[in-house]
């Protein structure tokens, strides 16, 4: 019996060292496990200091203890979102995209691509290159690599609920229609 | 209890239905826009989750006075206050900056 728990809180330790910014759910269903037993090794490999978590609105991200810096926790967060993620996505295979390229790709109002431009470059996360008339957005140098990233987008999906929030977001800053 | 079927036959049941499924949208709508606000900080989706808050809670007053007929005289000013209120906050979510 104490076997079995230790496999399975052992399994589980092994998933998030694989899959940094799971979440329960995440667990849950990779490993065919119930929630209950997902939370109460989640909570147990916490207290003993394994893992750490971070809070992403309504879901918990794991993370094995003092692997990641906060800069690569955060970029864990926004791949979570999807218009972040789209647009980081977007950068990676145009290397330098204007703000129109990324409106044309996608599909959203240019108020709302500004402030999640914006939201990313204060993230620490892109650079604004200015180009005669143009600016033209491409990874921080120094932040983490783009391989990095692609391996990473593989097992970091954005949850239904969270593309709801954020297209949700995406629609009110497309109302406000504001250029800054 | 608080759920009703009234005498009125199939159209008052269909009311009522209507008013308990707009309720649970109403609350999943609230639910989305405090994740959205998690997530972005934008002021603007709390006057949009206020709003759908008080949306709720009209389709809920609207569900009991259908339901239990409420001797209030300032039901008909609460309903359309309400009903103001929900259109000036999401013009204040539209109009606000962030």
């Amino acid at each position: 019996m104490q076997d079995d728990s230790n496999l399975t809180k052992e399994r589980i330790l092994r998933f998030i060292q694989k899959n940094p910014g799971c979440y329960l759910r995440q667990i849950r269903n990779e490993l065919s496990i119930s929630m209950g037993s997902v939370q109460y090794h989640a909570y147990q490999l916490q207290r003993s200091g394994k893992i750490t978590t971070t809070r992403e609105g309504l879901y918990k991200l794991h993370f094995q203890s003092g692997a990641y810096q906060d800069h690569e926790k955060l970029l864990f967060r926004v791949l979570n979102q999807e218009t972040p993620r789209e647009i980081i996505l977007l950068i990676i295979e145009q290397k330098y995209p204007t703000q129109t390229d990324i409106v044309n790709r996608l599909g959203i109002s240019a108020p709302s691509v500004n402030w999640h431009v914006r939201r990313l470059i204060d993230l620490n996360l892109i650079d604004e290159v200015r180009e005669g008339k143009y600016k033209r957005y491409k990874l921080r140098d120094n932040s983490i690599n783009s391989k990095y990233i692609v391996e990473l987008l593989k097992t970091h999906h954005p949850s239904l609920w969270n593309k709801w929030s954020n297209r949700l977001a995406d629609m009110f800053l497309s109302l406000s229609d504001e250029d800054n | 209890m608080l759920v009703f079927f009234p005498e009125n036959g199939l159209f008052d049941l269909v009311e009522s239905i209507l008013y308990v499924v707009g309720t649970i949208f109403a609350a999943i709508l609230i639910a989305l826009s405090i994740s959205a606000y998690r997530n972005t900080h934008l002021k603007k989706l709390l006057y949009a989750s206020l709003a759908f808050l008080l949306f709720g809670i009209f389709l809920f007053y609207e569900y009991l006075e259908h339901s239990i007929p409420l001797d209030n005289p300032f039901t008909d000013i609460v309903l359309p206050s309400m009903a103001v209120s929900i259109l000036v906050l999401f013009f204040l979510a539209i109009v606000n900056k962030r």
